[in-house]
């Protein structure tokens, strides 16, 4: 068996990352070494970090968290100890302390303790400035140079190339002093993140001024987009010369108190165990219907109408678990806490008494309230934090309708991928426009993702209303193929026989067949 | 006139500061010239934000001028820091 060492250990780095944890010094993947940054999630998309000792070229439009991201790169790199300067063009100092510091990082304290410098090159009011023939950088090579010594920093920000411009008239000369000072940075062995604007559409040119070409061999794009008037914020990888890396766009989410974070979707697909351990569905006749209940480490979803009996369903496999002593987390963004609390009840099942032996942790909140990508590091820390066997979201359905297409399909990638290399078991529902028959647009997204999936349907016959299960599919299991009938009382969910005199239930053309006209 | 000239170099020092004289004497203006070399005095250079050499400020009188470049060209030089309209010491008519 041949195995690529390379590989093997920029995955562990990036599991690592992934999971939150610090992941600290270099990794060394196949070509250029690499400086593991530290954000949650990029440095999977970078496949373990930017190119050691170079420069990276960090382009976006205006709003697009530029300065964010450069300054995350400096305060993860102290947070593991490695200082940095931050080299202001644009924002004076002072500004840039108060409003970094809203993302939790105490740079104040960390200037004191000669961790991190700013070389504040923003210009001064009042002060004019006339040129009258040519000059060098030698004045601010000299201000980084000593702000490094102070400091042993390792990581610079220069914030941002556009301000250089806008403070010299001659941008040859810009240019070409550009340069010289990023060959001297790279000579002084420093990992560096330039940020520029993006250039127009049009000009065939990454960044405005087109200095990519000759300023860094690495660039990396941040996007900000309006779609389905819904913003969604990227980043991807463009370049990283010599040394791999992750392509396309990641969505990411910036977080007051912990700053940027990378969403990176199907991250472990390729690491995910599967296991042949079973969770009980929490209903007995539903265990009988599965071949032995749920696998751990699945994903399961839930369809069906309106009033059919998902929340039900989701009620009993949090509260089968919490009989069997696992921990159980339950998002709801479809009904209040009360509402679900008093549901449970009425279906015999106690989350009060659950939530004080601890086993139960439910979250509600409205889906608007936050962006998807909020909502998926929101689910994220949920789970790191209460480290459950099982999860139940009520309803992704309503989670979908504040995100666009595509960003909904990240957020589910996303998540299940998480969800399955945490080996939790979950059981996701969606809602079926049409209250006969029908499937969901969210089934639509999800179902190729799922190892399970439950049907719940109302069924019209000879005038009157029942309700119907089946186990449409599920991975690697015997699975009853029957169509049911299911009854729902004070004590839950009570499933009987199949349906054997209706057809179509499942497309919702459902006729009745008169068993006595068949032949015996 | 007193001048702060930030410079990179005992080379540059020496051309910007003569440069600077020659200037001023062309014009009948008294000149008083500290030199600051950035590589030796970097913190001077973060205090004044100064980004490229050769940098000369005119300190006073104020208000404060600021030139970048080279100084050869005599007619702009003069201009951006008034040395073509010095009229005297302050207070000496």
């Amino acid at each position: 068996m041949t195995t690529n060492g390379h590989g093997m250990r920029a995955r562990a780095a990036d599991d690592a990352a992934m999971a939150g944890s610090h992941v600290v010094g270099m990794t060394d993947a196949p070509g250029v070494p690499k400086l593991a940054t530290g954000i949650p999630g990029f440095d999977h998309v970078t496949m373990g970090g930017l190119p050691l000792a170079r420069t990276t070229l960090l382009v976006g439009p205006a709003g697009s968290a530029k300065t964010v991201v450069a300054g995350q790169f400096l305060a993860e790199g102290v947070l593991r100890g490695q200082p940095g300067v931050f080299v202001t063009f644009e924002e004076p100092a002072d500004d840039l302390r108060l409003n970094l510091s809203t993302l939790g990082w105490d740079i104040a304290g960390w200037e004191a303790a000669d961790l991190w410098r700013f070389v504040d090159a923003s210009p001064v009011a009042g002060t004019e400035q006339v040129e009258v023939g040519d000059y060098n950088f030698a004045g601010l090579v000299a201000r980084i140079g000593h702000a490094v010594d102070q400091t042993a920093a390792q990581r610079v920000v220069i914030d941002s190339i556009g301000a250089v411009f806008g403070q010299f008239n001659d941008a040859t000369m810009v240019r070409s002093q550009l340069h010289r000072l990023a060959v001297e940075l790279r000579r002084m062995g420093l990992t560096v993140i330039i940020t520029a604007e993006a250039g127009p559409a049009e000009s065939g040119s990454v960044s405005r001024h087109g200095v990519e070409e000759f300023v860094a061999d690495n660039v990396v794009i941040l996007r900000n987009q309006l779609e389905d008037e819904k913003r969604r914020r990227t980043i991807e990888v463009l370049k990283l010369r010599g040394a791999m890396h992750r392509k396309g766009e990641y969505p990411f989410t910036v977080l007051p108190g912990q700053g940027v974070v990378v969403i990176p979707l199907s991250v472990m697909s390729l690491t995910q165990s599967s296991s042949d351990a079973r969770l009980t569905t929490g209903n007995a006749q539903l265990d009988e219907m599965t071949n032995g209940g749920f696998f751990r480490d699945s994903i399961v979803l839930a369809s069906g109408a309106t009033g059919t009996g998902k929340t039900l369903m989701v009620t009993e496999f949090m509260a089968g678990g919490c009989e069997a002593g696992e921990r159980c987390l339950f998002f709801a963004f479809e009904e209040s806490r009360d509402q679900i609390f008093r549901n449970a009840n009425g279906w015999g099942r106690d989350f009060h008494r659950y939530e004080q032996d601890g086993l139960l942790r439910l979250v509600a909140s409205y889906p608007e309230v936050a962006s998807l990508e909020d909502h998926l590091v929101e689910i994220k820390n949920e789970i790191d934090e209460f480290r459950p066997t099982r999860i139940a979201i009520d309803s992704l359905s309503a989670l979908e309708r504040i995100g666009t297409t595509k960003g909904f399909r990240e957020f589910i990638i996303g998540l299940t991928s998480f969800v399955k290399a945490q080996s939790v078991a979950g059981v996701f529902t969606a809602t079926t426009p049409a209250l006969l028959g029908g499937s969901s647009i969210t089934e639509g997204h999800i179902s190729t993702l799922t190892d399970a999936i439950v049907l719940l349907r109302y069924v019209e016959t000879y005038g009157e209303v029942r309700r119907g299960l089946t186990v449409l599919k599920m991975r690697g299991s015997q699975h009853d193929r029957d169509i049911r009938e299911f009854l729902i009382d004070e004590k839950g969910m009570h499933v009987g026989q199949p349906f054997r005199d209706v057809a179509g239930i499942l497309t919702g053309q459902v006729t009745n067949v008169d068993r006595g006209a068949l032949p015996l | 006139m007193t001048f702060t000239a930030y410079v990179d170099g005992d080379e540059m020092a020496r051309s910007v500061s003569r440069r600077l004289r020659e200037l001023c004497d062309a014009q009948h203006v008294p000149a008083e010239i500290r030199v600051v070399d950035v590589g030796g005095e970097p913190q001077a250079a973060e205090e004044s934000n100064v980004i490229s050499v050769p940098t000369v400020v005119r300190e006073s009188p104020r208000p404060r001028r600021r030139v970048i470049g080279a100084l050869d060209d005599s007619r702009r030089v003069s201009a951006a820091l008034g040395l073509d309209m010095y009229d005297g010491p302050a207070g000496v008519d």
